[in-house]
């Protein structure tokens, strides 16, 4: 596990020797491919994750249509909602490149908490950055989404598509044809087209 | 100590290793230009903060303004333009091109002539200052009386000034004996219980003011429950202007403790390219929307039972200890806002952290068609400007009193000296930011959530499946020609 890459991220640049062991006792590095899920809408979470390398999306799904969230790049930490309760992840989140992550075990937040040391406080600074700028994103879409619903009883496929809302797209989502199996609609940036599905016979 | 750092338990290599001992530098790595500051780095350093040279004898000092090239460099606009105030340089083009004044002048709504005096640029005339220095100036906020060295580890360990010159040094840098304004407390007081001020001084003076014969046990003279302090005198030093919108340019650069934010100084309304919600929170300051002061600060008590209950609110793992505890106090102010009073906007820039005592914050979002929702609240316990433990930024969202509030401010520079003196303190501290952080990240999701819930279409599905055959169906079925289902 080579973590000296760190240095290269904004606020890790004077990263020393002994906080790099330090941390090794901590986190562990994993890379991803690209394409990879690295953690699914309504799952339970086990750790965050410290982007090394890469960029990942976040988006939510709902009913047949998903909403982007957030484009995650390096120094930016995945899964901080472990950490209230329930530990569900509220986004999906999906390599867009090959990805490099320090992943942090919910355990061993704790263990920094519990027993403070300076590579544990950089941690944590770096992640309540992070956490305050994903809770400034979700802040906006809370807002939007509060808004449409004051404002239209049912709104509309331009208001859901000013809030981000895409039709079919981005998500994963089983094929609503046949028997709901065997088929992935991975992108569809298209205009919505509107399907009868019958089964073979 | 050792119990508090968790030292027992730590990754140690040898005996009587500290974690938190400044480590000797990596050999291969290049000087940083932290490196050749006069005052020793600190491993502590903020290090979300550009690293920039600072005096030696302002070890508070904010980073130097930046030249105006630097706007192009990515810097703020709005530190170049304020620099170039300053050095008397030639003003900045207004945002069509035209004289900036000129510009200010067509688009600036009426201004009540006996209050415009604070949109003067530099010099101002004495009669003015003299109108601003009426106004209370900042209270003297020590620090706690301990040893203060460079080594030592007080207070004023890893600031870079020992007990000798570079102490007086220090102390003249900000210096409101010789020249400093006697002001009664009698007439400071906006409410009973003790020495009070605009909130637009908090941070702008006191948090750097040293002074050695500081004693704590003086601020509990206050018979009011939750309102602590008695100090005799408050000191208004006389170059410090308290109004931020009325700071003469020349002395923008001059403020050694400014922090520089978009809005502040002098022709900063030019640049309003992007446009701004929450215009009753002050562009300069916190809650100066209230009569060109905002809520009035006051010292905490450790004994404050708010105070106490807020912070056992916060659910602090492991427990705070006593001088724990004490060092929240002394590092704290406390904060008193009416309802439908702004604490701050969005986009404003975090200046502090804020820990909620009484009553409830709302927060609000502003959403590109216009309009201003809430989206959650701050009650008892919460934190808000969670940024100012990261190092700074900018507010996601804004924060008005749903009722009449009191909570607990810790400005960027206090919260520097809790990570110095207690970093164990401060990592149990943003422990408790993150999952605060993390509870508010659910509850927003969950408003989307009911949303997709109830506004979304439901989705194409596939036609049912045809029902079982009954008879008659088999039979015509079987007429047809049709092949029986099995």
């Amino acid at each position: 596990m080579n973590l000296s890459s760190l240095r290269a991220l904004a606020g890790w640049g004077d990263l020393g020797e002994g906080e790099l062991r330090g941390l090794a006792n901590y986190v562990t590095e994993r890379w991803v491919r690209v394409g990879t899920l690295l953690q699914d809408f309504g799952h339970p979470l086990a750790s965050l994750a410290l982007i090394t390398q890469g960029e990942v999306q976040t988006m939510m799904a709902a009913r047949d249509m998903a909403l982007l969230v957030e484009l995650l790049g390096p120094g930016r930490w995945l899964g901080t909602e472990a950490l209230s309760d329930g530990g569900n992840a509220l986004v999906t989140a999906r390599a867009l490149t090959d990805v490099r992550v320090l992943i942090l075990p919910i355990d061993q937040f704790e263990r920094v908490r519990n027993q403070p040391t300076p590579v544990g406080l950089r941690l944590l600074r770096s992640l309540v950055a992070s956490a305050a700028a994903t809770e400034a994103r979700q802040s906006q879409l809370a807002a939007q989404a509060v808004a449409l619903q004051q404002k239209h009883l049912r709104p509309g496929r331009n208001e859901l598509a000013s809030m981000g809302f895409a039709k079919v797209a981005f998500a994963i989502q089983p094929a609503v044809g046949a028997d709901r199996s065997g088929v992935e609609v991975v992108q569809h940036d298209g205009v919505a087209v509107a399907a009868n599905f019958r089964p073979l016979r | 100590m050792a119990t508090v750092f968790g030292l027992v338990h730590a990754p140690v290599s040898q005996p009587g290793y500290d974690p938190f001992a400044p480590q000797r530098p990596t050999p291969a790595r290049a000087p940083t230009p932290a490196a050749s500051r006069a005052v020793p780095s600190s491993q502590f350093d903020d290090p979300f903060e550009p690293r920039r040279a600072r005096s030696s004898s302002a070890p508070f000092a904010p980073p130097r303004a930046a030249p105006p090239s630097a706007a192009a460099s990515g810097e703020s606009p709005y530190i170049a333009a304020d620099d170039a105030f300053a050095r008397g340089g030639r003003p900045a083009t207004g945002q069509h091109g035209l004289d900036p004044a000129r510009e200010r002048a067509a688009s600036r709504p009426y201004v009540d002539p006996t209050r415009s005096a604070s949109r003067v640029s530099a010099p101002q005339s004495p009669a003015v200052t003299q109108g601003y220095r009426a106004d209370p100036g900042p209270a003297q906020r020590p620090l706690p009386q301990a040893p203060i060295s460079s080594s030592g580890t007080g207070l004023g360990a890893g600031l870079g000034f020992g007990p000798g010159a570079e102490r007086d040094r220090f102390t003249s840098q900000f210096a409101v004996s010789s020249s400093a304004q006697q002001v009664p407390a009698s007439q400071l007081s906006y409410a009973p219980g003790g020495p009070q001020r605009p909130i637009s001084q908090t941070f702008g003076f006191a948090s750097a003011q040293s002074s050695p014969g500081f004693d704590p046990a003086q601020r509990s003279g206050s018979t009011r429950p939750g309102v602590v302090g008695s100090a005799p005198a408050v000191t208004t030093p006389s170059g410090f202007d308290p109004s931020p919108r009325g700071r003469p340019a020349s002395s923008v650069g001059a403020d050694p403790l400014r922090i520089p934010r978009p809005g502040s100084g002098f022709g900063s309304d030019l640049f309003d390219a992007q446009p701004r919600f929450n215009q009753n929170a002050s562009r300069d300051g916190y809650g100066a929307g209230r009569a060109g002061h905002g809520p009035m600060a006051t010292q905490v008590d450790p004994s404050d039972e708010d105070f106490q209950l807020a912070l056992r609110a916060m659910a602090i793992q492991p427990a705070l200890q006593e001088s724990e505890l004490q060092l929240l106090a002394q590092m704290a102010w406390r904060w008193q806002l009416g309802a439908g009073e702004t604490l701050y906007g969005e986009g404003d820039q975090v200046a502090a952290a804020f820990l909620m005592g009484n009553g409830i914050l709302r927060l609000e979002c502003a959403t590109p068609d216009g309009p201003v929702m809430p989206i959650g609240a701050l009650k008892q316990g919460d934190w808000g400007g969670e940024l100012a433990f990261a190092g700074g930024g900018a507010h996601g969202t804004a924060a008005v009193a749903a009722t009449d509030v009191s909570l607990f401010a810790f400005d960027m520079a206090r919260l520097r000296q809790i990570m110095q003196v207690q970093p164990g303190l401060y990592v149990r501290l943003l422990a408790v930011l993150a999952v605060q952080q993390a509870r508010r990240q659910r509850n927003s999701q969950m408003r989307v959530d009911q949303f997709c819930q109830t506004a979304l279409p439901r989705p194409i599905e596939s036609p049912q499946e045809s029902p079982a055959p009954t008879g008659l169906g088999r039979l015509l079925s079987k007429l047809t020609g049709g092949k029986e289902e099995p």
